[in-house]
């Protein structure tokens, strides 16, 4: 049975979280094992008056806290949101490596599932799925200043990864 | 209440993402022997079309986060009067 661990980088308010996490499980129909791992950030308190209502799923959901980034200048909020977000699922990665996964799906934490993607997704010859961003040239543009060799025209937030069985 | 979005995510710094997240695939790639293939953005595009036909990522890029943000409260609330614990017992 494919085992597929669901990250989600998680910096919301907790209805955003649970509306993803509820459409989810609307969907999901038990045809592969699933972990459910949810990162904030160590400092999500602090921004979060009800962040004990994401906590409080700790029973169910692997929840683990990332260190906080604090930046400063007048971009520092958009710079903390991307690290965050990305070095939340690097931690998610790390902190999982000893659960024996077949597949990694990298979740945006503002989803709404009409059908189980991730089942689909798993049908499909494809390691790696994105979303494609709404504004391409702007994206392209943003890859010609640095580099994009691994995702031509695509976003990072949603994924798929399956690990190697050879 | 503070401000919904909590991070500030109007736009995202997509190169810090990309640098971050290039690591996290070599970490797997390298680590963990996991596979990462890539397609051709004609593949990925035919993929990911299909992907929005089936999903809905309701964004937290735009201004009007705020708006959709509560929006987004009444419809939790009316398609999960009860919340999701319910879902979370029976299926994880």
């Amino acid at each position: 049975m494919k085992h597929v661990l669901l990250a989600i980088a998680a910096h919301c308010q907790p209805e955003v979280l649970k509306y993803t996490l509820g459409t989810w499980l609307e969907t999901y129909d038990g045809s592969y094992k699933a972990t459910v791992c949810v990162s904030l950030a160590s400092d999500f308190e602090l921004v979060c008056e009800r962040a004990d209502e994401i906590l409080q799923m700790g029973t169910h959901l692997d929840i683990i806290r990332v260190p906080t980034y604090q930046p400063t200048g007048p971009i520092a909020e958009l710079l903390k949101y991307s690290f965050i977000h990305a070095n939340c699922v690097k931690n998610i990665l790390q902190h999982c490596q000893n659960i024996p996964f077949t597949h990694v799906a990298i979740l945006d934490n503002d989803l709404e599932f009409k059908t189980d993607f991730i089942k689909w997704s798993l049908d499909q010859n494809a390691d790696l799925v994105m979303n494609l961003f709404d504004d391409r040239h702007w994206l392209l543009l943003s890859g010609n200043r640095w580099p994009l060799s691994w995702a031509p025209k695509c976003s990072v937030w949603n994924t798929l990864l399956s690990r190697m069985t050879g | 209440m503070k401000n919904p979005d909590v991070i500030f995510p109007a736009l995202a710094f997509n190169h810090l993402i990309y640098d971050t997240m290039a690591q996290v695939f070599e970490y797997a790639t390298e680590i963990w022997n996991m596979d990462v293939r890539i397609h051709s953005s004609e593949d990925m595009e035919r993929v990911v079309k299909h992907l929005w036909s089936l999903s809905f990522e309701y964004g937290t890029r735009t201004p009007e986060y705020a708006q959709k943000f509560e929006q987004l409260k009444q419809t939790y609330d009316n398609r999960f009067p009860n919340g999701i614990g319910h879902l979370l017992d029976v299926k994880l």
